[in-house]
């Protein structure tokens, strides 16, 4: 195979890691803005949460848990965060304002990341799996295993997340919650216990999209911020809280990402990203809520 | 009615609006002169509200023209149609709730065309006259519907008909040429009621033009010169008061098909 | 308003007197540098909360004002031949501009979905200085700035370099930022602006174009912060990519929402707490910045779960009830 066309492979196999890991992110962020009518903008730094339980699991002395069971440890743990977070802060400010709301997710983006700073220091950590070095290589495309992993998990997720949202009980209790809240709380729906199982949903799948990203970039206490931003970015393009349409845009925006950094300029290639999401902001100016000014 | 050959204050002509799938109006063609107190009455969902928000500026026309003091308004933006001289009140209350009483009534006159955005941030002689003048106005209105000792208290502290009341005395504060008010007496006490047809009344003798979309036949009948019927975002009658009690068609619309 | 009264023109005139004579007590350039910083600290909280506070457009990318003005000057203001006062004016047109024209297309969006563009832009503009190596020198910084000059009439210069001398130079600045700050927000213009941030559907029902307005605070407060931005550069004598951070927005939410937004008092309140404190813990307790960063994010949440109207909400408390208290006195007598 001519080396233009592995490459090629390579950045289109880079590009969908990228988005489904973004879709992972962006999942959890949909879910608590169509629950909640909430945009959490601490999102990206349960991910670095995420990140750090990683880091210390990896690097527990004497135990070496299989990466499936670390995994889950991660995503228990980082649900237990977001159901903390939930029931602390969002919790009694539910029916507050956007500005309240925004301020206060912003307010524990900082509690959170000068946590991780106090506890990890600013220099980046390494979290390397058994994986993330083992690379396959097929026709001279060069893969790393881990980043198949993450295409494989990411899809049974989201799958998973399907059958739970359409055919569990809590699955339908959220989607009803998100199209009619009046209405689900006429009928006795209890809003309140749903918006918090939606918290700690939310938060295990950003804990799910550390365990399985991290090891493929290093950690940082600051790194929520560009996810949270990302994220933010594909549900904006997927339309006013479609979490479908957001899946989709996660995907393009991983795509965008890996061939504009692979082929024009790997510096600008956020660049490009945030750009885009600003100018689609202006050619849909009433954005996620779907609400212009008027009756 | 045509009085003595004046030409209407507002025209509104063949004014339709669709919304996804339902027609909310429908070619609907009428009149005011000034003076005049008109009602807009219908069944739930018959369009009136639509209507105050085309003639008001918040809604796009899909069709059809609005015209004020001969000038065509239709599609002009909210603010300026309310400088030009209209102004409404909302179905679901609205006032400004961190503000107080008062506040809330000086805020209505805010936009004088007469001043200029640079003589506001020095605050010159005359906007400090304009301020005293407007303070004067607005205590009378309060006075007059017995507001005046709640008006440093913030507007979400005053009990429902309250709000009402401060409301409707907002949209009188720049002394416009014509006023809309969008139910007025609903979801009001009774005695709360006359009280809000008594200034109705009051406003219409002195001689301003009113627009008014009411339930209560009790207070329509009792004010109105002259009705208009909307069901299904069409004009189905128009007349007199005594007129539209014995109309089949308006029988039929609210009692049944 | 009500009064204009003698108590309020003492206050400003002590105001005025406490700011200038106050570096006289602060001997060492240590608690003079301290005390430029929280002074740029308020300028910047109270142009952030002509919007936030005021208008309710809560803007997630001041910085970008505060970071470009600086660059503008940096780089600029040279090539101009432009003195200290010639650079800080250039920087304040420069980000009055930008502000306006792009607040014209960002107050097209909303609420939420405008704090989240504007975050978007902050993040491109931070990335575009620290990628643009030729121009800014990139994470390296632009260096050298030069150091405030000013030139009286073409005849002779003064140049700036003592912490006391930054200090009188930024004042005229604060005192620019208060008078703007209260003409806009303690007017006609401020009932405008509150009308606006309450309920935008009534304000235009009144008459009131909510766009004028937001655009009239956005473009004030962004040329507030480019001219203090470009003092920023001389004062430093670097701009860093840094300058365009997030970190400071956060600041500014914290020192806005804990203090009290749209309140002069409030902002006042926050910026003081903010600045001064950590030196306060620096000395005592040695206490590190993450440390202090953290206990301002708890303040923070603690605030808006139990004075939402901030700590301002506290001492108009209190002071409602002395005047209470007075004015049933003076009933009776
Ligand atoms: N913004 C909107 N979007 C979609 N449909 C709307 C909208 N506003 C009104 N409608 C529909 O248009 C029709 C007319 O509504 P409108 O509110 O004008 O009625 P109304 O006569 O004021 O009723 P009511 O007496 O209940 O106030 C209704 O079927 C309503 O559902
Ligand atoms: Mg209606």
């Amino acid at each position: 195979m001519p080396i233009e066309v592995a490459i090629f492979i390579e950045h289109i196999i880079n590009g969908l890691t990228l988005g489904a890991f973004y879709a992972l992110v962006t999942l959890g962020l949909s879910l608590i803005f169509g629950v909640a009518r909430l945009v959490n903008f601490a999102h990206g730094d349960i991910f670095m949460v995420g990140g750090y339980t990683l880091f210390l699991l990896l690097n527990l002395s004497g135990v070496d848990l299989p990466y499936p069971l670390i995994i889950l440890i991660v995503v228990v743990i980082t649900a237990i965060v977001g159901l903390l977070v939930e029931r602390v802060v969002i919790h009694p400010i539910l029916n507050q304002s956007w500005r309240v709301q925004a301020v206060a997710t912003l307010g524990i983006s900082i509690v959170l990341q000068n946590l991780a700073l106090i506890l990890f220091t600013s220099d980046p950590k390494q979290t390397p799996t058994p994986y993330s070095r083992q690379i396959i290589e097929v026709m001279d495309i060069r893969i790393s295993v881990q980043r198949l992993i993450v295409l494989v998990v990411v899809i049974v997720a989201f799958v998973g997340l399907q059958w739970f949202v359409k055919r569990t009980q809590l699955g339908k209790a959220m989607r009803a919650v998100s199209q009619n809240r009046e209405m689900c709380q006429i009928v006795g729906i209890d809003v309140q216990r749903i918006a918090m199982l939606t918290f700690a949903i939310s938060a295990g799948l950003a804990g799910l999209a550390a365990a399985l990203m991290a090891p493929l970039f290093s950690v940082t206490p600051t790194m929520g911020l560009l996810i949270t931003l990302k994220a933010l970015a594909a549900v904006i393009l997927g339309g006013l809280g479609q979490v479908n349409g957001a899946f989709y845009a996660a995907f393009l925006l991983g795509m965008i990402e890996a061939l504009f950094g692979g082929y024009v300029s790997y510096q600008f290639r956020d660049v490009v990203s945030f750009g885009i999401f600003v100018l689609i902001l202006f050619v849909r100016p009433q954005g996620l809520f779907g609400r212009k000014v008027g009756l | 009615m045509p009085r003595n050959g004046a030409q209407p204050l507002l025209e509104v002509s063949q004014l339709t609006k669709h919304f996804l799938g339902v027609t909310a109006l429908l070619d609907v063609s009428f009149d005011i002169y000034p003076g005049e107190l008109l009602s807009l009455i219908g069944p739930n969902g018959s369009g009136k509200t639509t209507l105050f928000n085309c003639v008001s500026g918040f809604l796009k026309l899909d069709r059809g023209q609005v015209r004020f003091k001969g000038e065509d308004i239709s599609n002009v933006r909210p603010d300026k149609i309310a400088l030009k001289g209209i102004r409404r009140t909302f179905q679901d209350v609205r006032t400004f709730q961190e503000m107080t009483v008062l506040e809330n009534l000086m805020t209505a006159l805010q936009q004088h065309q007469e001043e200029n955005m640079i003589e506001r941030v020095l605050g010159t002689q005359r906007i400090q006259q304009f301020e005293h003048a407007a303070r004067e106005r607005a205590l009378e209105l309060l006075d007059m519907v017995d507001l005046r000792p709640w008006q440093h208290m913030q507007a979400r502290h005053l009990a429902y008909g309250q709000r009402k009341l401060l409301e409707f005395v907002t949209a009188l504060m720049p002394d416009p040429d014509l006023i809309m008010l969008d139910e007025p007496a609903a979801g009001v006490s009774g005695e709360m009621v006359d009280r809000m047809k008594q200034h109705i009344r009051a406003l219409n003798a002195q001689g301003k033009t009113i627009l008014v979309v009411e339930h209560n036949m009790r207070v329509v009948m009792d004010i109105s010169e002259r009705i208009v019927v909307l069901d299904y975002g069409r004009k189905i009658a128009e007349g007199t008061p005594s007129e539209i009690q014995t109309n089949e068609l308006v029988r039929e619309a609210y009692f049944g098909h | 308003m009500r009064g204009t009264s003698r108590t309020s023109i003492a206050f400003w005139i002590g105001f005025v007197i406490l700011t200038l004579v106050l570096p006289q007590f602060l001997r060492t350039g240590y608690l003079i540098n301290a005390l430029i910083v929280t002074v740029t600290w308020i300028i910047f909280a109270l142009s952030f909360d002509l919007s936030a506070g005021h208008v309710g457009t809560v803007s997630l990318g001041h910085p970008v004002f505060f970071g470009l003005g600086a660059y503008v000057t940096a780089l600029a203001a040279p090539a101009l031949g432009l003195d200290y006062v010639g650079s800080v004016l250039l920087s304040m047109l420069a980000m009055g501009v930008l502000a306006y024209v792009s607040g014209i297309a960002f107050f097209r969006i909303a609420e939420v979905t405008f704090a989240i563009g504007t975050l978007g832009a902050l993040i491109i503009a931070q990335l575009l200085a620290n990628n643009a190596f030729e121009i800014t020198g990139g994470p390296m910084c632009t260096q050298g700035v030069s150091r405030p000059v000013i030139n009286l009439f073409g005849l002779t210069s003064i140049s700036v370099t003592e912490p006391i001398e930054y200090y009188y130079l930024l004042l005229p600045l604060l005192f620019l930022t208060i008078l703007v700050y209260r003409r806009l927000a303690h007017s006609r213009i401020g009932r405008a602006f509150a009308a606006v941030r309450q309920d935008e559907v009534r304000a235009l029902a009144m008459g009131i174009n909510p766009m004028r307005y937001k655009l009239l605070a956005f473009a004030a407060g962004g040329a507030l912060i480019g001219a203090l931005g470009s003092f920023q550069a001389q004062y430093i004598t670097l701009v860093c990519p840094s300058e365009l951070a997030l970190s400071y927005t956060l600041n500014l939410l914290i020192i806005v929402f804990v203090g009290g937004s749209g309140s002069f008092r409030g902002v006042l309140l926050g910026a003081i707490i903010f600045t001064v404190l950590p030196r306060i813990l620096e000395t005592v307790g040695n206490v590190p910045p993450a440390y202090q960063q953290l206990i301002y994010g708890v303040i923070l949440l603690l605030v808006i779960r139990f004075l939402p109207d901030g700590l301002d909400s506290v001492i108009e408390r209190v002071l409602a009830r002395r005047r209470g208290v007075s004015r049933e006195v003076s009933d009776a007598a």
